[in-house]
């Protein structure tokens, strides 16, 4: 279980005149789902990055039960720590349903017998069965798609969950199933889970509230 | 490997493009290669003859000299000469001509008779070449206008005497007397001999028995009167060295023009010459111009993988290590692809420039793996965040 600090953090984009994150503090603490909303170009998205570790912030620091996640660190991070989920859902498109949750085991050296039978664990959890393991991303549902990336997650035993507008392009049915995926994996797997939304309604379902503006955080805490 | 075939599409266009760029070049080289061969055959098969003119500045009766020959003869390259000298004679038996005539000394009677545009019909036993031979008998063989051979009496086979002499200032009878055999007769049909010429070898000239027989004779009448050469096929390239030899050589006996029949030559080699200066000049900028193409399209291809390489570091996998795995199966892929365009190409254009096929692969091949190891270099330092919302977009 982690708990991801983010303290005074600031990021400004390279050839960009102002800072989009200008001093920004949260807790996200571990079992719990937390929401990040606010308008088109207020920085949500950037802070979901400096949480996945694609980048590092410009200045402040992000803190990983205390300890601060360094420059050098992220290629590690982002294969053991955190795993990014994406309205586009970021499959593999030249690998197979099994081959792309399969993935991170195979970076972990995971031998192959055993990686496939956790792969078709994950799989079979979010509710992707058998027949559709064999599939390209591109024969499944956006809902199903959405289900492969967070069974990927799974696979990847990553702790931190970040997940950028992970509804975007489904529908409402799909849309509930996939929070409830994302509410199980905290509240009973103690996850982190960090979800970035426009959508008011989506965040209300969350544990924790946070409001992107002007390039600060504000919070909105409610009871779990 | 097996994910880049799973998008066939691009691999399959960049074989396409691989394949035509080495069938193109590789039936180009051979164009060139055929031209070559076309124009080499031409130079070995004509065959060039030079003529040796009087000059503007003399008479039009050619006066060249016998070291003047020799020195011609002389020059590598030279192959046959024709030519003939002539001298005056006058018939002594069976009947003794007042009028001095012209006998004709050559070494080609079929030369000499398209020459003077005579028929020479051989008598039985005799031909062009044994006309000219004499035998230790000292009869000369000789050859006689028809009409004058019948006035005579004179068939093939006969004897008959003549004298070498027609220096007035020298008495006719002290001339030696020479026996001559009829080999032949010949019709005059441009009139351009006349009635009581003959016709012999050259040997008998300046041979023993012969008509020049004193140095006042060789001194008036050893001069050649035609003379025309060939060269060795072999030596066509060089004509000009020859020509310029020649001339030098002419240019040291008098006033003379050497006239040849290059233009023959010139005119069927020019064209091919120039087509093939054309192709030789094309053959780089062409090669380059579809290197480039392949290289292009193998570039497309990386761009094809980009999602691949941005999942794959957002995944955690180190730079270095998607760079080395997305390279080995690039290269895999264009050496594969480079087998088979090989071997469609040695299908189509034969074995005959296999190996400078496969040069041209290799330089191909090679662009492109350069060209993919930057491009995919350029993906992998990729700022992820630019990256990522790149892909979002």
């Amino acid at each position: 279980m982690i708990e991801l600090v983010v303290d005074q953090v600031h990021y400004q984009y390279p050839k960009a005149k102002k800072e989009t994150l200008r001093g920004v503090d949260a807790v996200f603490p571990a079992g719990k789902t937390s929401s990040i909303v606010g308008q088109s170009g207020a920085g949500k998205s950037t802070l979901l990055y400096l949480i996945s570790g694609l980048d590092v912030c410009t200045s402040g620091r992000i803190l990983l039960n205390g300890k601060e996640l360094l420059a050098r660190d992220l290629d590690s991070y982002r294969r053991n720590t955190v795993a990014t989920i994406s309205q586009s859902y970021l499959l593999f498109p030249t690998r197979t349903v099994l081959e792309n949750v399969l993935y991170p085991l195979q970076l972990a050296k995971t031998e192959k017998q055993a990686a496939v039978a956790e792969a078709t664990k994950h799989l079979l959890s979010v509710g992707i069965e058998k027949e559709l393991h064999n599939r390209l991303p591109s024969k499944l549902s956006g809902g199903e798609q959405q289900r492969v990336a967070i069974a990927r997650c799974l696979a990847a035993q990553s702790q931190i969950i970040a997940a950028d507008e992970p509804t975007g392009n489904l529908d409402e049915e799909n849309s509930n199933e996939v929070m409830r995926i994302l509410s199980d994996l905290a509240h009973n797997q103690g996850k982190t889970v960090i979800i970035v939304t426009h959508d008011r309604i989506l965040a209300e379902q969350t544990d924790l509230q946070y409001r992107l503006e002007n390039g600060k955080l504000y919070s909105n805490e409610r009871n779990a | 490997m097996k994910y880049i075939c799973r998008k066939p599409l691009l691999p399959s266009v960049l074989l396409v493009l691989m394949i035509f760029s080495l069938c193109f070049m590789t039936l180009f080289r051979q164009s060139i290669l055929d031209n070559l061969l076309t124009v080499d055959k031409m130079y070995n098969s004509i065959q060039l003859t030079f003529q040796v003119l009087s000059g503007a500045n003399t008479d039009n009766v050619l006066q060249l000299k016998d070291q003047t020959v020799t020195s011609i003869q002389a020059v590598e390259g030279v192959a046959d000469c024709f030519y003939y000298l002539e001298c005056p004679f006058s018939m002594r038996a069976p009947i003794q001509v007042a009028n001095y005539s012209t006998v004709y000394g050559t070494n080609d009677l079929n030369f000499f008779s398209k020459e003077r545009d005579i028929e020479i019909t051989y008598g039985d036993g005799w031909d062009k070449d044994s006309v000219l031979i004499v035998e230790q008998s000292g009869v000369i063989p000789c050859i006689l206008e028809v009409n004058m051979a019948a006035v005579m009496g004179l068939k093939t086979g006969d004897t008959f005497v003549v004298a070498p002499n027609a220096n007035e200032d020298i008495d006719p009878q002290s001339a030696p007397s020479l026996n001559m055999v009829v080999a032949g007769t010949f019709t005059n049909n441009a009139g351009l001999l006349d009635y009581y010429s003959v016709i012999v070898s050259s040997d008998t000239f300046t041979g023993s028995p012969g008509f020049l027989y004193n140095d006042s004779m060789r001194e008036s009448y050893y001069y050649y009167r035609t003379f025309h050469f060939q060269t060795n096929p072999a030596y066509n390239y060089d004509f000009q060295t020859i020509k310029d030899e020649v001339t030098s050589i002419l240019n040291k006996d008098g006033d003379f023009i050497l006239y040849s029949n290059v233009r023959i030559l010139e005119k069927a080699v020019r064209p091919i010459e120039q087509k093939i200066r054309i192709q030789q000049m094309l053959v780089t900028p062409l090669s380059i111009l579809l290197c480039i193409s392949v290289a292009v399209m193998a570039m497309l291809l990386c761009s094809g993988f980009s999602t691949e390489i941005l999942l794959r570091l957002c995944l955690g996998e180190k730079r270095w290590t998607v760079w080395l795995r997305m390279m080995s199966s690039l290269i895999l892929l264009m050496v594969t692809e480079g087998v088979i365009a090989l071997l469609i190409v040695r299908f189509v254009c034969g074995t005959q420039l296999i190996l400078w096929s496969m040069q041209y692969l290799l330089l191909n091949v090679g662009l492109c793996i350069i060209a993919m190891a930057i491009q995919l270099a350029v993906f992998c330092n990729k700022n992820l965040v630019a990256f990522y919302q790149s892909k979002e977009e």
